[in-house]
């Protein structure tokens, strides 16, 4: 009996936790907080106080002229987006330490046929793919040039009309987009005309060291051997290697297969076929991973940055979002009648919020096994990659307007990156809004984590009609989903004392794209190797009986599409048409 | 560590796992290039070679199109275009 109890503590996300002082350092719940803000307050200390050169100036300059050229004309003009990107072109981690620190933690580079060059590319064989590049890159600027001469002679011509001719507007607004375009393939060609050469194992090596480190660190305070545990990482650091290699091939970056899902596979590869070696299993660490990269992923839940981006994606994203989370749930207990409320929860989370982070989160919250976990993923996965292809060439077949359907695939798709990538299928703008209410329910990750971490405690894990008092409460809370919240709350702090602008630069571009948000990258990567090589395979069989997994998603994506159209439609299109107009 | 695998010889063991890397390979290098005659996903592929949009990636922060998107919805929105 204590073995099957046993047995289980080891097949959920997170373990249970009982309440005593040494827990602070026994626990590795504790030590995910400890761990977490350690890597973000180091992130504050090389970022905030080293702004990039003449920051405040740039940011004034170019908040002048947008608000100079919006009251000029009827549209965004050349100076307008110009204005735009000098402030995108503000980085905190563009230079100096934190420009070199961002090389150590980066993953391998892309590749098509050649995986060697995911890790090793000789100045030969750049300065060879960098002269393939340069004729089309040459080619690019020149139409760039034309493009940008057209664009400003159109909106000097509605100028000169005093923006009263709408012909001349919509003439300029034309060539304006055009240029964009064109500035678009010209940046992308110059990347391919100045191809660098790279070898990114002694970094790796570094990194696997460092995370290795950091890790055991934590494992010798609870009491178990380091050396044991990072022997055992090192291979898993090399099949999450392996995994961010595969994601990196053209093919694949085209489907959206990302690391998660080639972390899994070849764990469960490995694990199901030739079993994973005896000396690797202390380095099999989900829960430690997982709870870390969750705590980093908390300072990258920025609440107030929201409100600055608009309020129709608001209402798209944050009524329809709990409404479809909370309709699935309840639908699989009440109709398909789930046996695992863990793995109901978790798929509707995970399809109804964004995807894989979702899952991630949630399953952790909620204490899901780690089978429940992996077949909500690989649900999320498959319809992602099917829903980014199928969604943008059907919203272009049927004509769709560009805006309602990038807030259709924004409210829907569940991964970030394919959002972006359907988005920009269509065109910039429907990016614009597809990635934008993206973000938006992103946020949403925090409070339902929170909510299902407290729903678990006080109405799942306890004896029906018992009241549960609030100490016992406190006993069963995963603790590092407070750690996840303080460090939302934070980061979120710190963005509103600095303002958007600022934020955007020191924060998004400074402490997380320089250091957490790559960190957590890996750990969940190494969670989910972990996950792989801990599972076996049969075990899906069970949770996948009737197919009620597949049924749940699919209601819950129907239900999710219909609700998502409307609320968007009524939104950009009836409540607020003059955000609609201006984008 | 799992039972699937201790009752298996280990040569069927180790040809079980080539196999399944196998499998992998083929999708990477025959049936993934092999769809491309789709034209939906040649214009994905297309899209996100262009754009270099990181379409696997798990989480706004991780993916730079949503920093240009959100740069652009913010100044739509504190200085919307409106002319004289």
């Amino acid at each position: 009996m204590a073995d099957d109890v046993n047995t289980r503590q080891q097949d959920v996300v997170i373990d249970k936790a009982e309440t005593r002082l040494s827990d602070l350092w026994k626990k590795e719940d504790y030590w995910a907080i400890w761990l977490g803000f350690a890597l973000i307050i180091a992130g504050m200390l090389i970022f905030l106080p080293n702004p990039p050169e003449k920051m405040a100036e740039t940011i004034a300059q170019a908040n002048e002229v947008l608000a100079a050229e919006a009251a000029r004309a009827p549209f965004k003009t050349v100076a307008y987006y110009q204005a735009v990107d000098a402030k995108h072109k503000l980085k905190g981690d563009s230079g100096g330490f934190g420009k070199t620190l961002k090389g150590y933690l980066g993953k391998t580079k892309g590749w098509s046929s050649n995986p060697v060059e995911a890790f090793y590319l000789s100045p030969e064989a750049a300065k060879a793919k960098s002269e393939k590049g340069v004729a089309k890159y040459e080619e690019a600027k020149a139409k760039l040039g034309e493009a940008l001469t057209r664009a400003q002679a159109s909106e000097d011509e509605a100028a000169a009309a005093l923006f009263k001719d709408e012909a001349l507007n919509d003439k300029a607004k034309g060539d304006i987009s055009a240029w964009r375009n064109a500035k678009l393939k010209a940046d992308k060609a110059k990347k391919k005309a100045h191809v660098k050469p790279h070898n990114v194992l002694p970094k790796l090596i570094v990194l696997c060291i460092g995370i290795g480190l950091l890790f055991a660190i934590g494992k010798a305070v609870m009491g178990e051997s380091p050396a044991k545990f990072f022997v055992g990482f090192l291979f898993v650091f090399a099949m999450a290697t392996l995994a961010y290699l595969a994601a990196g091939q053209s093919i694949m970056k085209t489907y959206g297969i990302g690391y998660a899902a080639w972390a899994i596979a070849l764990g469960l590869l490995i694990s199901n076929t030739v079993g994973t070696p005896k000396w690797v299993v202390p380095g099999v660490q989900t829960e430690y991973y997982i709870k870390t990269g969750l705590v980093l992923l908390g300072a990258e839940v920025l609440f107030n940055k929201i409100v600055a981006i608009g309020i129709p994606g608001i209402f798209v994203a944050w009524v329809v979002t709990p409404i479809v989370l909370v309709c699935t749930y309840i639908f699989g207990q009440k109709v398909l009648k789930m046996p695992s409320k863990t793995l109901n929860i978790t798929i509707s989370a995970d399809m109804s919020v964004c995807g894989v982070s979702a899952a991630i989160a949630t399953a952790a919250a909620c204490r899901a096994k780690k089978e429940e976990l992996t077949l909500s993923v690989g649900l999320s996965l498959v319809f992602t990659s099917i829903m980014m292809i199928v969604m943008p060439a059907f919203i272009k077949a049927v004509g769709m307007p560009h805006i309602l359907g990038g807030a259709w695939m924004g409210g829907t798709i569940d991964a970030t990156g394919a959002v972006a990538a359907a988005g920009a299928f269509l065109s910039d703008k429907a990016m614009y809004v597809a990635a934008t209410i993206k973000m938006i329910q992103n946020v949403l990750i925090g409070v339902t984590a929170f909510g299902v971490a407290v729903y678990w405690c006080t109405r799942v894990d306890c004896i029906p009609g018992q009241r549960v008092s609030w100490m016992e409460i406190w006993h069963r809370f995963p603790k590092f989903v407070l750690g996840f919240i303080a460090a939302s709350i934070a980061m979120s702090l710190i963005y509103k004392v600095q303002g958007p602008d600022v934020g955007f630069t020191l924060v998004d571009h400074g402490v997380l794209s320089g250091l957490t948000k790559n960190l957590r990258g890996w750990f969940f990567c190494l969670a989910f190797t972990s996950i792989g090589l801990a599972t076996d395979f049969r075990e899906f069989k069970h949770y996948f009986k009737g197919g009620k997994p597949l049924i749940l998603y699919v209601c819950g994506q129907s239900f999710n599409l219909a609700l998502t159209l409307i609320m968007a439609y009524i939104m950009f299109y009836k409540v607020f048409p003059e955000i609609t107009a201006a984008i | 560590m799992n039972d699937t695998t201790s009752s298996s010889p280990v040569l069927v063991r180790w040809l079980k796992l080539g196999f399944g890397l196998g499998v992998l390979l083929a999708w990477i290098y025959v049936i993934g290039p092999a769809t491309l005659q789709i034209d939906s996903v040649r214009i994905m592929a297309n899209t996100v070679e262009e754009q270099g949009i990181e379409s696997g990636a798990l989480y706004w922060s991780d993916v730079t199109a949503v920093g240009t998107a959100e740069e652009m919805i913010r100044a739509t929105i504190k200085y919307p275009p409106k002319g004289p």
